[in-house]
């Protein structure tokens, strides 16, 4: 009897340690965290898709390279976790995926009143709080950003703004030309006038055009892609040629799509594989 | 501590002793696929492993000579569960001063990117001839020899998916040229036309002292001299113009197209060029350029993408209820 107890004892730990480690050796785990902003002056929640096996009592000191992936216009914290399958995507790599809440304020410090300072939300309190609270790989060669249309503009507006932060920018149809357009009551309130300080300081092509050459090994591995029906595409191929001109290391591509999630959806794939390569791997 | 603990203890120090060997050794191996010393054993290997591709000594008629090609098998070919499996081909062309032997080389690891891939390889000889009938020597018909002679011989001996939905073409820089070329002629062979790095201008190259010294004598040869810009054999190999000329049904019917070039490359404004033809026309396809210049390096990583793209569009491996006439083929 004592000894039928002390096996069926056994297989109930030998099952519940095998379900331990098939957790964390597959599942991926999706937290979110309520940031209160003082930049932006509002509570801004954030999604974090941890890697496979993040958990595991054996992983307890590994560190991660991060990815934030940004939202587009119109979008929240929550559109890429809900519109693209990116946990499943996530299994396949080994990368802390973030997705910040944005507004709709173009990742930029606006002028408008209320507009909120979003560039400076992302630098100066998202990423310290998500340093402090997951194991990532601090610093730059372990970090990336990346996003759609609006958050393609901000990522690799980041990525020329603060090389120093970002080993990997990626965009995909990004509206990269937002700095420079006045169609839209966001644009107006987070930009200013055509004149302002605002939008010279973030208008994307103007940045690329006038990085000073001796710097150009500094900036982050850029990646853009943009579909052949999306209205960005134009503004997509020209950044493509003026980063060539600039000699800029980047990669470029134009392929069959439109702006819907769709096309995201299959191209979140290919900048999480990107960012991969580009960024440091797991220690 | 009484026995049942005891064991228990050790039960659970033999497990994680056990999960933490394996997340040990495969965390570094999912980030990294091939470290250096991973990298260094499987050339060790190769080199004692048997070949991974077979040669066919084929004799063209049309041409008079022999034209050996290489032919990369999917792993499960002839084991004989698949005995009636037909596969879906990719032929893949060679570029200038190149031949059939160069994808199936050491500096390309293509049996390695094949593996994954239920897919024919087929690596053709080509010359220096521009996969096109050449203007001025009547026996050099590198196109002919491709479109009449060499897929039939692939298609009989081999358990191939014998139609368009079923073959693909890409190649390197000449290969590119040929490859998308091919794809605009007889856009009923192929679903699928791939160009890494492609001398895509090359029909409208003069082969003059402005052109590159070592691509003149074979532009030369195959197009025609320096005093007959436009003769007839390069209007209907000039692939700007064949996309120029493109109907609306005939844009429909035309395979996809993928085309890559470094950014470091010399043929990087051609490539440019061609895709904002390809935008103007509306023609579906992808363009990616990238790091890179004209080199193996490049071209060993790049045929991954081809192939990914490749098992996109083709047809799936399938068994065939018909007895195969090449199930005791080569």
């Amino acid at each position: 009897m004592k000894r039928l107890r002390l096996a069926a004892l056994t297989l109930v730990l030998l099952a519940a340690l095998a379900a331990y480690y098939y957790h964390y050796e597959t599942v991926v785990r999706v937290e979110t965290i309520q940031l209160t902003s003082v930049l932006v002056e509002k509570t801004l929640p954030y999604r974090v898709v941890l890697p496979p096996r993040y958990g595991l009592i054996t992983s307890r000191a590994t560190r991660y390279p991060v990815l934030y992936l940004l939202h587009g216009w119109g979008g929240d914290y929550d559109s890429w976790v809900t519109h693209t399958e990116l946990a499943r995507y996530a299994a396949e790599h080994q990368l802390i995926i973030v997705t910040p809440e944005g507004g709709k304020g173009w990742y930029t410090d606006g002028v408008g009143a209320g507009a909120g300072k979003y560039e400076s939300y992302i630098l100066q309190e998202l990423i310290p709080d998500v340093d402090s609270r997951f194991r990532t790989i601090g610093e730059r060669r372990g970090r990336g950003v990346a996003g759609y249309s609006m958050g393609g503009y901000g990522a690799l507006k980041l990525g020329f703004k603060h090389p120093e932060m970002f080993a990997f920018a990626g965009s995909t149809s990004g509206a990269l030309d937002a700095a420079s357009r006045e169609d839209d009551d966001s644009l107006m309130q987070t930009f200013g006038d055509s004149a302002s300080a605002t939008r010279a300081e973030n208008d994307l092509p103007r940045l690329a055009r006038e990085f000073p050459d001796a710097r150009r090994g500094a900036l982050p591995f850029l990646y853009l892609d943009c579909g052949l029906r999306d209205p960005w595409l134009a503004a997509n191929r020209d950044f493509a040629a003026t980063l060539a001109a600039r000699g800029v290391a980047h990669e470029y591509r134009q392929l069959p799509g439109e702006h819907v999630w769709p096309y995201w959806d299959r191209q979140v794939r290919e900048i999480l594989r990107v960012a991969s390569e580009m960024l440091a791997a797991p220690e | 501590m009484n026995r049942p603990t005891r064991t228990l203890l050790l039960l659970t120090a033999l497990l994680l002793l056990h999960t933490g060997a394996r997340a040990q050794t495969e965390t570094p191996a999912q980030s990294q696929p091939q470290s250096k010393t991973e990298k260094k054993k499987d050339d060790k290997k190769k080199k004692d492993e048997p070949r991974r591709y077979e040669t066919v000594q084929f004799e063209s008629k049309l041409m008079g000579v022999a034209l050996p090609y290489n032919v990369i098998l999917p792993s499960d070919y002839k084991r004989g569960a698949a005995k009636n499996r037909r596969y879906p081909v990719v032929y893949l062309l060679h570029g200038l001063a190149g031949g059939a032997n160069d994808w199936v080389s050491s500096r390309a690891h293509l049996a390695d990117h094949a593996a994954p891939y239920p897919f024919i390889i087929v690596v053709p000889e080509g010359h220096d001839g521009w996969y096109t009938d050449s203007a001025t020597v009547p026996a050099e018909k590198f196109e002919s020899y491709f479109l009449e002679e060499l897929i039939p011989d692939v298609d009989s001996h081999f358990r191939t998916i014998a139609s368009r939905e079923g073959r693909a073409v890409a190649g390197l820089s000449m290969g590119g040229y040929g490859s998308l070329k091919f794809g605009l002629k007889h856009p009923e062979l192929f679903v699928f036309a791939g160009s890494m790095s492609g001398a895509l201008g090359a029909a409208s190259w003069i082969p003059d002292d402005k052109l590159l010294a070592f691509v003149r004598p074979s532009i030369a040869r195959v197009y025609g001299p320096p005093d007959a810009p436009d003769n007839e054999t390069r209007r209907a190999n000039d692939i700007f113009r064949l996309v120029r000329e493109l109907t609306p049904e005939g844009t429909k019917a035309l395979p996809y197209f993928y085309l890559d070039c470094g950014t470091e490359d010399f043929l990087i404004a051609n490539n440019r060029d061609f895709s904002a033809l390809l935008i103007e026309k509306k023609v579906p396809h992808e363009f990616r350029e990238l790091p890179g210049g004209h080199t193996w390096p490049y071209w060993d990583r790049q045929v991954q993408e081809i192939l990914r793209l490749a098992a996109q569009r083709l047809a799936p491996a399938a068994d065939s209820k018909q007895k195969s006439k090449a199930a005791s083929g080569r």
